[in-house]
């Protein structure tokens, strides 16, 4: 006679596993596309070779610009340069009538946290990939997922869903910050990395 | 008691990823006159709102805040100085960062500053009774802004919702940028003029002086070291690193109105 | 064979779920979200970041001309601070001035024009359009001929002061009127002792060795912000400034003064007077050269300022003043001492008098300028000094300044207020007594619902600070002339009205022309500009650079103009501030034969000792903005309007609480207020700020006492007998 018991204990298990492991990852956190398909690869391979500085710029007080205003595009796109449907777009609905383009921001920290990427860049000499990992040789943009409870995005809370501190490529949480920084030897103190 | 010993400070800093510094503050109780800028000037620079109709001098929140004080004459001897009273940036036996549960504010081991991380907070409000000077703040409501007004909040300073504590962080926020601004000049050490807390830059006749106390050369340690100088409450040994000045007597001696003749030990 | 699926089985599929659960990411993930959005309310709001970058502007919330440094963030102003370096400032700003920015998002902003109705005691503002506003205002214009146009301006010598005035000689009845408020030491004053009617009076504080002030708030705002914060500096150290602050009022100044002297309401000019009876019979001044100087210092006639002030010997005026005879002697002498038995004719620092021009009549005024003259005051280093005027931007016919107490009751028909921002600080009785009987319109045109505005008819508003040009000429009491120009960095609303267009407007429809003729205000910016440039005098800053240079190194106007037009200012060397022989004719008492007895009455002006007194007193000027709940209610810095503050001994006499409600009544009307007890008030008075209420995020509340005070034969408001009843 089977023991209908533990079948079922054990098949509840493993449904709730599944769906834990598998669908739930998807589920809770939600897609946003980026406006425009920009590829990384066209403007910083050979043909091109811009470096990650010439279009994410630092002001003379050290604030990082972050994701470049559409006088950056402006400058070279004025007319277009390629076949795209996307630089069509972007001639289309952006430069030609002076719009800034929505675009949706990957690692964009929480209000309370204060990051300062000339100290990273500029004093402590690590290169945009350590953290920005491929970003420079994509052809296209993924999509951004947000989480659909509280907003954050995935690039800061991690891919790595059992929260164990990873490299700072795969989360950006405080304890990837810190994993690196102890690696490194900085010593952390709370009003160094809040606001 | 004004222990004249303390005002040669006595903090100890850790060389860590910076230069080691004690920052603090000399107020020239003399030169101020109560107008209330560098009030203002706080509460624009943090993100303070306005306080809502229920608010009262006990239930607002004014991380730096300026108290009259007479000399206890009657009328028409009566005299008043002012005080502007903000976080005193204890350094030794820091009464609030000794009873947090939630670790929410530490000392700064390589500047000094008491940091207040709101975030972290659970609102217990222990820190608020085991402060002696008063100077840490609840937010009994969420912050309103009338209409419109939230454009303008400085995004260097990340507004608080209520239930948290919150006090004057000797606006670390602008130290923060003139560490970046330095490390964009490949510089670890910040310019001095670059880091100076919006009430300090605000006070008009500058009674306001912000500076390293370890700095032989800065001006706030020979202020501090000045025989005019005095701290609040010093017999509680916390150390404050927020020094007053006046050349008046009876200021003096109100500053040591906590032990009688008597009991103070010698020198 | 297998059974059915029974309960037990079906919890223990649920029992399964559970643990599985426990060993997927769900709940500790849910928890870790749920924390994070519980934490960010969407009502808690989330400053915007982006690109920083920093503007300069004069602030024009009141005539110091202070310069502003606007740090924007995307530009949109989120916060403001001085310009260091700045020569006008000294490089601070204002507990108002810090906040200014907020003041385009404040709850009384007027973003479109309003009609006020007033229905039961209570006031309701009702939109228009820019239309129905012009037209109603037009109309009222037109409907009679009776009365006359006046326009009320809160900033005199503007250059759109002198657009009002152009517009204003076109009307057939135009008048343009100059508030009674301290705008400095008035032009009457300034022609007794200057003898010159194209100069103005400064003071130069810094050289000064004491300030007996009469009420003027010289340790609380006075002067500059440059020579304020040089007033403090200076009361430290060697060779210290004094202040002797003369006033029955425990102001902030007699809080912090070296010596304060409580006069008796209304006896302030008596005491003037027994100061200068001492300095004359104890030869402490120079009689001989005062009578060569004046026709009318000693003249024999019996009606000379000689004889005025033999009437008030200190014996007699310490009885009335409640000052001691000592006291007073022993000020005088302090008021002509030097540091050191025999400094050098350099380094002696005279003495000077300020007093607060908007409580004193203008007979006290007068005796404070004389006793200023006895005291070699005038036309010294550290004294008064005279600054030349700056010039006209507009030229052609234009409406003399009329001050308010010369206007004629019953007078006028139609006032425009100006929506300048310097705040009310005399009653509105004043104004109210001036119009005519039936149907007098008021036209408020300023951009926010509050001071006089509270009064008016129509409201059409102009754009608010920050929004809008503006210029700020000379400061009263600067020791130089200056210039500076703000123009605006954040974009006006639409719906806001032009002050030139208003003016315009009624010119077109009086058919009066002389308003069409009036350029933008930019215009009017770079004529002025060009006349100064021409002058070739004066020093030039920058405040992009923080530098000052000499004008003669600038090379065009056009440069002065973007100069002036990005926070920096222009401002005179010192006009030939010559010795103490100022080959002038001083006038004590005034070429008309009432001087004598009008000096006479003014100073014997004094309230007997029954009842008590209400004594109202300017906290902080101007439009308040919402974070001036930190200085008001939430730390009680300041007193709001609505306090009465008393002492302890008068108030326990009367039964009142502390922190208690009463009612404070007057022969004009009651006010409620807040008890506060004090034990620095006179006993006798009642002190109530005209100050703001603030009262939260939706409201500053405007509570103005001086609405129950009495307005004197003299045209003061300063006394005024009260009764106070717990409530």
């Amino acid at each position: 006679m089977a023991d209908h018991g533990k079948v079922m204990f054990f098949l509840g298990a493993a449904v709730i596993l599944a769906f834990g492991w598998v669908v739930f990852p998807y589920v809770i956190y939600k897609p946003v596309n980026q406006p425009i398909q920009f590829s990384h690869f066209t403007h910083t391979s050979d043909n091109v070779g811009l470096k990650c500085e010439n279009c994410h710029t630092f002001d003379k007080d050290g604030r990082f610009d972050g994701i470049p205003k559409i006088e950056k595009c402006r400058s070279c796109h004025l007319k277009p340069l390629g076949i795209s449907g996307d630089e069509e777009k972007l001639e289309r609905n952006y430069i030609n009538p002076g719009l800034e383009i929505p675009w949706v921001i990957y690692s964009k920290q929480p209000q309370n946290v204060f990051f300062s990427h000339a100290t990273h860049v500029k004093l402590a000499g690590i290169d945009c990939q350590t953290c920005h990992f491929g970003q420079a040789y994509t052809r296209s943009l993924r999509p951004a997922y947000f989480s659909r409870i509280s907003g954050y995005s995935i690039d800061i809370f991690g891919k790595d869903l059992l929260d164990f501190p990873s490299t700072p490529s795969s989360g950006m949480r405080m304890a990837d910050c810190s994993s690196c920084h102890h690696r490194q030897g900085v010593k952390e103190s709370c009003i160094d990395c809040h606001k | 008691m004004a222990n004249y010993e303390s005002r040669n400070f006595s903090g100890i800093a850790e060389e860590t990823n910076y230069r080691k510094s004690r920052y603090g503050m000399v107020i020239d109780v003399d030169r101020c006159t109560g107008c209330g800028a560098c009030v203002v000037a706080c509460a624009v620079e943090n993100n303070v709102a306005p306080a809502p109709p229920a608010a009262t001098d006990r239930t607002g929140i004014t991380p730096i805040r300026v108290y009259k004080v007479d000399n206890g004459l009657p009328f028409p001897d009566i005299r008043s100085v002012f005080f502007p009273i903000t976080c005193q940036q204890c350094e030794h036996h820091t009464p609030c960062v000794s009873v947090c549960p939630q670790n929410a504010v530490a000392l700064d081991e390589s500047t000094g500053i008491v940091g207040q991380i709101p975030v972290r907070c659970l609102g217990c409000r222990y820190c608020i009774v085991a402060c002696p000077y008063h100077a840490r703040y609840f937010n009994w409501w969420d912050p309103t802004w009338p209409a419109g007004m939230e454009k303008t909040l400085n995004p260097d300073v990340s507004p608080r919702m209520r239930g948290v504590v919150e006090k004057c962080n000797f606006c670390f926020h602008r130290l923060q940028a003139a560490r970046s601004k330095a490390a964009i000049e490949g510089k670890k050490d910040i310019d001095p003029a670059d880091y100076v807390p919006a009430c300090v830059a605000a006070c008009p006749t500058q009674a306001m002086t912000f500076g390293d106390l370890l700095d032989e050369n800065s001006g706030i340690s020979r202020l501090a070291k000045n025989a005019n100088s005095f701290r609040l409450l010093e017999n509680l040994g916390t150390e404050p690193k927020i020094y007053y000045r006046s050349d008046q007597e009876w200021v003096k001696r109100l500053a040591e109105n906590d032990l009688t003749e008597k009991e103070k030990p010698n020198g | 064979m297998a059974k059915g699926i029974t309960r037990r089985d079906l919890l223990k599929l649920i029992g399964g779920s559970a643990v599985g659960l426990m060993l997927t990411p769900i709940p500790w993930k849910v928890l870790d979200e749920t924390a994070k959005w519980s934490q960010n309310w969407s009502w808690t709001p989330v400053p915007r970041n982006g690109k920083v970058n920093f503007k300069h502007t004069t602030c024009y919330l009141c005539p110091m001309s202070c310069g502003a440094r606007v740090r924007c963030v995307e530009d949109q102003p989120v916060s403001l601070m001085g310009i260091p370096n700045h020569p006008i400032s000294g490089g601070g700003l204002c507990a108002i001035g810090l906040g200014g920015h907020l003041l385009p998002y404040h709850p009384s902003r007027l973003l479109q024009p309003h009609r006020v109705a007033r229905e039961n005691g209570r006031i309701k503002i009702v939109p228009i359009s820019r239309e129905e506003s012009l037209s109603a205002v037009t109309e009222a214009i037109l409907s009679s001929k009776q009365g006359s146009i006046a326009i009320l301006d809160g900033q005199p010598k503007r250059a759109i002061s002198f657009a009002y005035r152009k517009f204003l000689a076109g009307l057939t009845n135009g008048v343009y009127i100059v508030p009674p408020i301290d705008a400095g030491v008035p032009a009457e004053l300034t022609l007794r002792v200057l003898g010159e009617r194209n100069l103005s009076i400064g003071f130069d504080m810094e050289n000064t060795r004491t300030i007996l002030s009469f009420g003027a708030p010289v340790l609380d705002g006075w002067g500059t912000l440059g020579q304020f914060s040089k007033i403090v500096r200076n009361r430290t150290g060697n060779n210290k400034l004094k202040v002797i602050q003369v006033e029955s009022i425990h102001s902030r100044t007699a809080q912090l003064a070296d010596q304060w002297v409580p006069v008796k309401p209304g006896t302030e000019a008596a005491f003037a007077l027994a100061i200068a009876n001492v300095l004359i019979n104890e030869k402490l001044c120079d009689a001989q050269k005062l009578r060569t100087h004046s026709t009318d210092f000693d003249n024999g006639s019996g009606h000379s300022f000689l004889d005025l002030a033999e009437k008030f010997s200190p014996a007699s005026v310490a009885e009335r003043s409640g000052i001691s005879e000592d006291k007073i002697v022993g000020i005088a002498r302090e008021l002509v001492s030097q540091p050191g038995a025999d400094a050098s004719p350099a380094r002696k620092k005279p003495s000077l008098v300020a007093f607060g021009g908007a409580t004193f009549s203008r007979d006290e005024q007068i005796i404070f300028m004389d006793l200023n003259i006895l005291l070699g005051a005038i036309g010294t280093k550290g004294g008064l000094i005279p600054r030349t005027e700056l010039p006209d931007p507009i030229g052609g016919r234009l409406t003399e300044e009329t001050p308010l107490t010369d206007v004629p009751d019953h007078s006028v028909r139609v006032l425009i207020l100006d929506g300048a921002e310097s705040g009310t600080l005399f009653p509105w009785q004043m104004l109210e007594q001036k119009f005519v009987p039936n149907s007098p319109v008021v036209v408020s045109l300023s951009p926010y619902f509050s001071g006089i505005a509270l009064h008016a008819d129509y409201l059409i508003p102009s754009p608010s600070y920050l929004e809008s040009c503006n210029d700020s000429p000379t400061p009263a009491g600067a020791p130089t002339a200056s210039y500076s120009i703000s123009t605006p960095i954040l974009p006006a609303p639409k719906t806001v009205v032009e002050p030139l267009d208003v003016i315009r407007r009624i010119s077109a429809a009086t058919h009066s022309n002389s308003g069409n003729e009036i350029q933008p205000l930019k215009e009017l910016f770079k004529n002025r500009i060009e006349k100064i440039f021409k002058q070739r005098r004066g020093f030039v800053f920058d405040a992009s650079t923080g530098e000052t240079v000499k004008l003669t190194t600038i090379y065009s106007s056009g440069q002065l103009m973007k100069i002036l037009s990005d926070g920096g200012c222009w401002y005179d060397k010192e006009f030939g501030v010559r010795s103490s022989e100022f080959g002038v004719l001083y006038s004590f008492l005034g070429r008309d034969n009432h001087g004598f007895e009008k000096l006479l009455a003014a100073a014997d002006h004094h309230l007997g000792d029954s009842g008590l007194v209400l004594l109202p007193y300017a906290a902080n000027v101007g439009q308040s903005h919402q974070l001036m709940t930190k200085v008001y209610r939430e730390s009680n810095l300041r007193e709001p309007g609505n306090e009465a503050s008393i002492n302890p001994e008068t108030a326990n006499k009367l039964e009142l609480i502390d922190g208690g409600s009463a009612v404070v009544k007057t022969g004009n009307g009651i006010s409620k207020v807040k008890v506060k007890f004090d034990r620095g008030i006179m006993p006798g008075a009642i002190q109530v700020a005209v100050g703001p209420i603030v009262t939260g995020y939706a409201e500053t509340g405007e509570q103005n006492i001086l609405e129950v005070c009495k307005i004197s034969n003299d045209s003061t408001w300063r006394i005024t007998k009260a009764e106070i009843f717990p409530a």
